[in-house]
């Protein structure tokens, strides 16, 4: 050998015997390496038993880890396992170790680029996914990401390049569309904004979070009701991106929180049926799990399954005697088949439980009044309080529970507290008018006042109903023949309907014209002194 | 050590940038002031940095303050959101004093069960520390108990203002559970108000505001409440570790806020509905008034947590109208609501108008709303680098401050998590939500950066910072800032920057002389106005000096003239100020200027 190749072969040689012996250590360090300590006892159970199963499943196979790539797939597993868990720097630490095993492998390059994009580390992000991308350029998704975090780093023109590319190979990728719209926006281009973002949404017509974006840059370009009109769209959906590899991580949750909260969001997206599954593998995966149970079960109840509701109610209630929102889904149930009575009990169980509970107290007091227990009724309501002008209803209602108590004196102030909040509603016109044709004394300026407010109401729609309110104020102000004459046709047309109150009606028009004034606003089977059940309108809908 | 070679934008540069602000050009006085001026702002020679920009003065202020928030492992709500400070002249003497706020057990349980053992004796109340400068060394001296304030609430904040006029500065403390009113005698004692006043809102309130809405003279009050919480039915949360932790307040029902209107007498009208601003409502934590659309009317904006926020415009008729989402400030620049908590309103630049900037949750980061002039926004964040600093912290208190002195506003932020951090929790850590605070200068360009790093040992602290309140505690023309942290002690933090830059600050009260003129609007006369506004609101919790501070750069001219919006549209023009020092200016005596 001559000694330039001796010296060369050497050389060789010796990187050679190096290089085997980083990998070597590499290797060692890696077998002998510790996975990160979790302190698992601060987690609910079914991750408790899913992350110990994960460390088991490590520690088999690093033991039987036959080279590099097994280790770091064993590395990388982990790693998955706590990222799916948002246990993210024990996730980190492992998945540092499976690229540095085996820095050729795609995903763990690509989960570790997902992490430090997670935690705003976007330098680290975009090497990781470069690196990524070098290994398999075909991942569209990556290149997505990597627009994304140059996007958040003010690369604006990078970001640009990376959308643009995901669209060379997926044209109507809405995302990448979506990208391109929020980079001309930060660039103060929002013609060409706009232009993307209704790309986007043809693309992803469900994707309505982007009308935000489109209605901001509308806006800008003196378009205003076009950014009214899309500011009206806007919604929480986000253009879908199909990313195999995180989808394979979710499905590593078990965790009655993330199911918990996907039950939520499809909840709000009026996905019902989704999100009755995702509760119900929430209660699967932590039986419990009081919160999961009463979510099921109202789930349950949106689906129409109300025997399984109940159940799920009653389960909770087992594990959690105390809990309000149980007691109260419980009382609707029992409100809507019928039973105020025991509808009451779970209402006011829930109430005990959490005195502030307004929509427990409003649907008690209701139960209260259809059960004819109106004094009780009163007290109820006149514990409520509840935010602007919901805080009307409650009034309006506490005044009615006065009346049907036979308690015209205190009906009065509650009822103009009501008007006082909400003087636009016409029910509560129509019972202050009555209550100042005869609860109030005949000397009282208010008699005259109650006259006005049935006039407006007669006014606003002629009815029979506003006509007996009116033929009630003329009667408190001494207008009998007025009185009278209104009250004989609303008599007319009560006999012809054979209205059960018609006997009612016929006593009010004796009193007119005898010069009396009527002896009550509404007799107390009259409707108005019984609020409507659960279930037979859309306040059902809306109490749910 | 920092670099005193920071490199400075000319004003010619940022004449030709196409991306920044507008400049107006000012046409009062002699033309060769506001040429030095101009030119000294414009120097670009940057300047020399102390090893320190903020030194930490607690001890030796004197200021022992421990704030104890009654965790006793129960993760109570409440117990992680307070820490006000407020910042103002409590004894008239020139110089700021400093209240804060306190906690105690929550839940009926015993002292004995607390997590951190209270460090003041019980029971606990808030706390009045009175600024004794002398030589500009800040000295603060407990004077609670002489000044017969004793409000036991469980405190989340302060607000400052001088509701009845008459010359001394009373304080509105929030707490949950019913607020207090404490008014300030003017002999160095206060006496509790709430229910003559008829201000006592029981609701969970954060921060609060005063501002003359009707603009009759008398100091209103906007109260921003949280949300419905109750130690009856505590909700277990989880994080999405599945750990628990504390619960996100979308769990709750949000409580409306109250606005309560001066009659003059020493009470207040509630005039929540009828103004409508019961209309909209989110869990409020942030409360910041100005006038934001130009009319000359005080508008208000609410920074909510996880809900859209509000823009309340001041029609001058009584009634505000919710504009946010239209304003382009309800929600981020995807259209998503965020966790605001602390919030500030300024003209960071340079345009004359008020510009927003708010904080919020980790991974959410903070947002800055650059105000088109007429009310209406554009999320720049991204644009001005202010989005991935703030990623990985869940920020708080926070104004717009010009610490350096070259007339640009800067940033700073104090943070603290929400959220159990993952780290301090596998540590073993009690109470895992600490994080350090931030500060960011802007680079007069369109741009900030941060400065953290070179700010000094005083933001290596890694605190459950709250509350901030910022003012010239030392009279030395520059901001200071003292933090209120949640389970820790509150902390002062000296403004040490040196340097050639020069100042001037103005206090600027009503007509009769007695108040601070709250929502008046101050523009330093220079080819490049600075605009300034008189508010002690802004931030999270916590009450300001109200005082306006300008930072003129190096070679300052001698005498600079300003011009005035007063709170009822008026406007007027003071001239020959000296710089380097404080004046008071007083409606009436300037002279008419013209729109």
């Amino acid at each position: 050998m001559t000694p330039g190749l001796a010296g060369s072969a050497a050389g060789i040689q010796g990187r050679l015997a190096a290089g085997l012996l980083a990998l070597v250590l590499t290797s060692a360090l890696a077998q002998t390496s510790v996975p990160p300590e979790v302190d698992l006892s601060v987690l609910e159970p079914g991750v408790r038993a899913t992350l110990s199963d994960a460390r088991s499943l490590f520690d088999e196979h690093v033991a039987t880890a036959a080279d590099d790539g097994a280790l770091a797939e064993a590395w990388g597993r982990l790693g998955m396992v706590y990222q799916a868990h948002h246990l993210q720097q024990a996730a980190r630490t492992c998945y540092l170790h499976a690229v540095e095993l085996a820095p050729g492998v795609f995903r763990w390059q690509y989960y570790l680029g997902y992490l430090h994009q997670e935690l705003g580390e976007y330098d680290q992000a975009l090497a990781r996914y470069e690196t990524a991308l070098k290994i398999d350029p075909d991942y569209g998704p990556a290149r997505l990401r990597t627009g994304r975090a140059r996007l958040a780093e003010r690369n604006l023109e990078g970001a640009r390049t990376d959308f643009e590319a995901v669209l060379e190979r997926e044209p109507n990728n809405a995302a990448a569309l979506a990208g391109l719209g929020q980079t001309a926006l930060s660039q103060r281009h929002f013609d060409q904004a706009i232009d993307y973002l209704k790309a986007a949404l043809q693309a992803d017509p469900a994707a309505d979070r982007l009308y935000y974006p489109l209605a901001m840059a509308y806006r800008q370009t003196g378009k205003p009701d076009l950014a009214r009109q899309s500011l009206e769209k806007r919604g929480d959906t986000e253009p879908v991106v199909s990313d195999p590899l995180l989808g394979e991580m979710a499905r590593m949750t078990r965790s009655a929180q993330m199911y918990l909260e996907q039950g939520y969001a499809a909840s709000r997206a009026g996905r019902m049926q989704e999100s009755v599954e995702a509760f119900r593998k929430a209660v699967e995966f932590n039986p419990d799990d009081v919160t999961a149970r009463v979510s099921l079960g109202q789930g349950l109840v949106l689906t129409g399954d109300y025997g399984a509701a109940l159940e799920q109610f009653d389960r909770a209630l087992a594990l959690d005697p105390g809990h309000p929102v149980a007691h109260y889904r419980r009382g609707t149930l029992m409100e809507e088949s019928g039973d105020d009575a025991a509808a009451a009990a779970e209402y006011a169980a829930a109430l005990q439980a959490d005195p502030g509970y307004s929509q427990a107290g409003l649907r008690l007091g209701d139960a209260l009044m259809r059960l004819g227990r109106y004094e009780e009724a009163a007290h109820g309501y006149a514990a409520i309080e509840l935010p602007g002008n919901q805080q009307a209803l409650v009034r309006y209602r506490q005044g009615l529970a006065h009346l049907a108590g036979g308690d015209c004196e205190r009906a009065v102030p509650v009822l103009e507290s009501a008007f006082d909040l909400k003087g636009d509603s016409g029910e509560i016109y129509q019972a202050l008018a009555r209550v100042y044709a005869i609860c109030v004394p005949t000397e009282d300026p208010r008699r005259s006042k109650a006259l006005e407010l049935a006039r407006q109401l007669i006014r606003a729609r002629p009815d029979e109903a506003h006509a007996e309110t009116l033929a009630m104020a003329s009667a408190g102000t001494g207008g009998f023949a007025r009185a009278v004459e209104i009250q004989e046709r609303v008599v007319a047309s009560s006999r012809t309907r054979n209205d059960p109150l018609t006997a009612w009606r016929e006593r009010q028009l004796d009193r007119y014209r005898t010069g009396r004034g009527a002896d009550q606003p509404w007799p107390r089977e009259h409707p108005v002194y019984s609020p409507e059940r659960l279930g037979a309108g859309p306040q059902a809908v809306a109490d749910r | 050590m920092v670099s005193c070679a920071a490199l400075r934008v000319t004003h010619t540069d940022r004449m030709r940038s196409k991306t920044f602000g507008r400049f107006q050009v000012a046409d009062q006085g002699p033309r060769h002031r506001n040429f030095l001026l101009s030119a000294a702002l414009s120097v670009s020679v940057g300047t020399c940095w102390a090893a320190e920009v903020f030194v930490d003065a607690t001890t030796r202020s004197g200021l022992e303050f421990q704030h104890f928030n009654g965790m006793s492992g129960e993760l109570y709500f409440p117990e992680m959101m307070g820490g006000g400070v407020a910042l103002f002249d409590y004894d008239g003497d020139g110089d700021l004093d400093v209240y804060l706020v306190q906690g105690h057990m929550l839940g009926g349980k015993p002292v004995a069960e607390a997590t951190f053992p209270p460090a003041h004796p019980v029971p606990l109340t808030d706390r009045l520390y009175r600024n004794d400068l002398e030589d500009g060394r800040v000295t603060f001296k407990d004077v609670t108990e002489s000044a017969g304030i004793r409000a036991e609430g469980y405190g989340m904040g302060v607000a400052a203002g001088d509701y009845d006029n008459d010359g001394h500065v009373d304080l509105y403390v929030t707490n949950f559970g019913a607020n207090e009113l404490w008014r300030n005698r003017g002999d160095g004692t206060f006496e509790d108000v709430t229910g003559k006043a008829g201000v006592g809102d029981p609701n969970w309130s954060v921060s609060a505001s005063w501002l003359d809405y009707d603009r009759d003279g008398w100091l209103d009050l906007y109260v921003g409440n949280y949300v419905d919480y109750s130690f009856d039915n505590p909700k277990p949360c989880r994080s999405s570790t599945s750990a628990r932790d504390y619960c996100s307040p979308l769990v709750y029902q949000p409580q409306v806020d109250s606005l309560f209107r001066n009659r003059g007498d020493g009470t207040f009208e509630d005039v929540s509905e009828s103004t409508g601003i019961r209309r909209a409502y989110g869990g409020a934590l942030g409360v910041v008034a100005a006038d934001f659309n130009g009319d000359r009317w005080p508008d208000i904006y609410v920074a909510n947590d996880g809900v859209a926020n509000q823009l309340w415009i001041n029609d001058g008729k009584g009634r505000f109208d919710n504009d946010a989402v239209m304003a382009g400030v309800a929600f981020n620049m995807d259209g998503s609501p965020e966790a605001s908590m602390g919030v500030d309103a300024g003209d960071f630049d340079g345009d004359g108008d008020e510009d927003l900037f708010m904080t919020h949750l980790t991974r959410e980061t903070n947002t800055l709303y650059i105000n088109d002039g007429r009310g209406w926004f554009e999320d720049r964040t991204v644009a001005m680098g202010l989005a991935n600093p703030s990623f990985a912290y869940t920020g708080f208190g926070t104004a717009w401050i010009d610490y350096d002195r070259d007339g640009w506003l800067d940033l700073l932020v104090v943070n603290g998590a929400v959220t159990r951090v993952e780290a301090q929790l596998m540590a073993g850590d009690p109470y895992p939500l600490k994080q350090p605070d931030q500060l960011f200068r802007n680079l007069g360009d369109g741009r900030y950066t941060e400065v953290t790093a070179q700010a000094g040992t005083a933001f290596k602290a890694s605190l459950v910072s709250r509350g901030a309140a910022f003012g010239d505690l030392d009279q030395d023309g520059d901001p200071d800032v003292v933090i209120g942290n949640n389970a820790g002690p509150a902390r002062v933090l000296i403004n040490v920057l040196q340097g050639d830059a020069g100042w001037i600050g103005l206090r600027l009260v009503t007509r009769e002389g007695r108040r601070d003129a709250y929502g008046a609007r101050v523009a330093l006369e220079a080819d490049r106005p600075l605009w300034r506004r008189v508010r002690a609101d802004g931030s999270y919790a916590s009450s300001n000096d109200s005082r306006v501070l300008f930072g003129l750069g190096p070679k300052a001219p001698a005498e600079l003239a300003v011009r005035v919006i007063w709170p009822n549209g008026v406007e007027e023009r003071f001239a020959g100020l000296a710089t380097g020092r404080y004046h008071q200016l007083r409606q009436g005596g300037g002279s008419e200027s013209p729109p």
